[in-house]
């Protein structure tokens, strides 16, 4: 998996980054799906996943981000989507899920 | 004349990058455009994780066929109201979400996706072209 899919976290002030790069599918979901709920469980509710280097996402993927998002939500936090490539911006669009998150062209306008 | 081609892969989470290939590349070799071939493959991921969500699913099973300068690609869905799959699967929340998303979003990709009756069980067939 580690092929796959790697996440990188880098933490700016309250904000932590987590930079997504691979493919998230059915196989590769748990895996962000552990680093998004370890973030918030140790009380980072503050998140940006930059997904500028998602090369593929299916609804699995939706399914880890919306969850996350929920538990962001309801410890008072945010979490927010930078640069999803076109791809990934057409399955959020898809799915409507494009006005659910918040979605920016770069991490420092997301973090500003 | 009738182009056929099957790719039969265990029912494992980690063949669906596989599944994925194979649709793209043949679509690739049929001069599919870019973007199309990037709607195959979301389409393709799709159905075979709709196929994984069922237990008991014995292979991964995907089938494609050119006629008349069309793509037509058959995922095999294993038996409908069965229990979704426990095991290798993200979470109930994300397995629920991809099994209702799942044929809403290959429909909307392609019109004519449906999900019927096959000698082999349930198959989601969809068109190219």
């Amino acid at each position: 998996m580690a092929d796959d899919l790697v996440v990188q976290t880098e933490e700016r002030g309250d904000w932590t980054i987590l930079s997504v790069r691979g493919e998230v599918d059915l196989y590769t979901a748990p895996h962000l799906k552990d680093q998004l709920a370890a973030l918030v469980g140790a009380g980072r509710n503050r998140l940006a996943v930059d997904l500028g280097q998602v090369e593929f996402m299916d609804s699995t993927g939706l399914g880890v981000l919306i969850g996350a998002l929920k538990r962001c939500k309801e410890s008072g936090g945010v979490l927010a989507l930078v640069s999803p490539r076109e791809s990934v911006a057409k399955v959020l669009a898809i799915t409507g899920l494009d006005k659910v998150f918040s979605i920016h062209d770069s991490v420092d306008d997301t973090t500003s | 004349m009738t182009e056929r081609f099957t790719l039969d892969l265990p029912p494992d989470a980690a063949y669906v990058g596989t599944a994925r290939m194979f649709a793209s590349t043949l679509a690739r070799h049929f001069e599919v455009p870019d973007e199309v071939v990037e709607d195959i493959k979301l389409a393709i991921s799709e159905a075979c994780s709709r196929a994984l969500a069922v237990e008991g699913a014995e292979h991964l099973s995907l089938r494609a066929h050119r006629v008349d300068h069309r793509l037509v690609f058959e995922i095999e869905q294993g038996e409908l109201g069965a229990a979704p799959a426990a095991a290798d699967t993200p979470t109930p929340s994300s397995v629920e979400l991809a099994a209702g998303l799942s044929l809403e979003l290959v429909s909307a990709l392609f019109e004519d996706a449906e999900v019927t009756a096959d000698s082999a069980g349930p198959v989601l067939r969809f068109t190219v072209g």
